[in-house]
């Protein structure tokens, strides 16, 4: 039986754009995979898609689907709220979304290896669901992960409690700290050590921000941290 | 940040049950969100080039037994802990000893009044320690043992923090005395976790 969806327009009008873009890219695509032009092959820490959905978002931008998806991102209620905001928790990181950033997000989240060959729509919906996951739901996961240096251990998976544990690095984490290869002195080296980490998950309120309240924002961030009052802000989360 | 301290009780639950320099290269805080963004949110605090730290699978149990032990404790060992911790960041012998004795004054001198604190401390660590000997001239050997390193380290901290001539029986700070002196700390975290306030009679007899 197919999810319900929240905003079936806004599936279909996103699925359409997706396939309609993947169709633009896939030649520029097949042509730098063949040329080893893509950036990951020059060991660069840019995601090589986000440079391929750049170079190629003004033909993507003139098609009907984008302008349909762009549409209804923003007469839909819940994700219009998002719009020119910084949306994170109190403590964790704000990203800004704009109307033009959500669209070429939206296509990366969407793009890699394996579906720009081939369109699968279970791989497309699981992806949808944490798209609309992260727009519909008060709250967001946050994980904070800890490379542990000069560790090693007989066994690759340790839970500590229910949202501590030590396991192995991922790979995606291992990108994510070679984007911090500009740490000073020898610890951006030390990264490609690393093998496990602690990995602490917890969710969080979501707070959406206008950039002109981001004062306020952050000195109520800081006074609850300062109060100590800042565990109300955490659900699912158990002392 | 509440995250911050989880993770390093879990940092610190390594470093109670064994020896090593284990320590957090940095935190990264990574949203699970479609849309990325993520931040780096410490400095890397620890030795570069140290003792590796190897985690063995009958470890284990005795890890997450240290975890959940260790929030039930932090009023009463959180100096001790806090003391453990802050020695891996430091790079002189001296320093590290001098949070070691502030650690074991934590755990073994905790409300206790000014008078007789090298006595009591090694006197106390001694019977201690040596409670995990079964035969009783082990057990007196032990007891000999640790308490007469832990009076030489005390008395060097003393000699280092306020100057003064040394004993002719010191102890001689190298990174055998201290690693030496960081497993009995390690020992006496642990067994004082499992048993927060140890009967000295039942440790006498």
């Amino acid at each position: 039986m197919p999810l319900e969806r929240k905003n079936p327009d806004f599936y279909r009008a996103t699925k359409e754009y997706v396939l309609r873009a993947h169709q633009i890219l896939k030649e520029p695509y097949e042509l730098k995979k063949s040329l080893g032009q893509m950036a990951e092959r020059l060991d660069l820490p840019v995601n090589p898609f986000f440079l391929l959905i750049v170079e190629n978002l003004e033909k993507i931008k003139d098609t009907t689907e984008y302008e349909t998806c762009l549409v209804l991102a923003r007469s839909d209620e819940t994700i219009s709220k998002h719009l020119d905001k910084l949306v994170g928790t109190v403590h964790t990181t704000r990203l800004r979304l704009n109307s033009e950033n959500l669209m070429t997000n939206l296509l990366l989240w969407f793009t890699n290896d394996s579906t720009l060959s081939h369109f699968e729509l279970s791989t497309f919906n699981s992806l949808y669901h944490r798209i609309e996951n992260f727009f519909y739901s008060d709250c967001l996961k946050v994980s904070v992960v800890s490379p542990l240096w000069l560790f090693s251990s007989e066994v690759s998976y340790v839970p500590l409690d229910d949202n501590l544990n030590i396991r192995p690095i991922k790979p995606d984490e291992m990108a994510d700290l070679r984007r911090f290869a500009w740490l000073p002195g020898p610890v951006s080296a030390m990264l490609y050590q690393v093998r496990y980490v602690l990995d602490f998950s917890f969710w969080m309120k979501k707070s959406l921000v206008r950039v002109k309240n981001l004062m306020c924002h952050l000195v109520k961030g800081l006074m609850c941290h300062t109060w100590k009052k800042h565990l109300t802000d955490y659900v699912h989360f158990e002392y | 940040m509440p995250y911050m301290e989880k993770t390093f009780d879990g940092l610190c639950a390594l470093r109670i049950l064994r020896s090593g320099d284990v320590s957090c290269l940095t935190m990264i805080e990574r949203p699970d969100n479609p849309f990325g963004g993520l931040s780096l949110t410490t400095e890397f605090r620890g030795h570069i080039f140290g003792q590796p730290y190897e985690l063995l699978r009958g470890d284990v149990g005795h890890l997450q037994s240290i975890y959940k032990l260790i929030e039930h404790q932090k009023d009463r060992m959180g100096i001790a802990m806090r003391r453990l911790n802050q020695s891996y960041e430091r790079r002189s012998l001296e320093d590290i000893l001098i949070d070691y004795i502030i650690a074991f004054e934590n755990l073994y001198l905790y409300g206790e009044g000014p008078g007789e604190k090298r006595f009591k401390l090694s006197h106390r660590a001694g019977l201690l320690l040596s409670s995990l000997e079964t035969r009783i001239e082990e057990r007196r050997k032990r007891y000999e043992q640790v308490s007469s390193f832990i009076q030489k380290a005390y008395d060097e901290r003393s000699t280092i923090v306020h100057g003064g001539p040394r004993r002719k029986r010191r102890l001689k700070v190298n990174e055998d005395s201290i690693n030496k002196l960081g497993d009995y700390l390690r020992q006496s975290i642990r067994l004082l976790l499992e048993n927060p306030e140890p009967s000295l009679t039942n440790l006498m007899f």
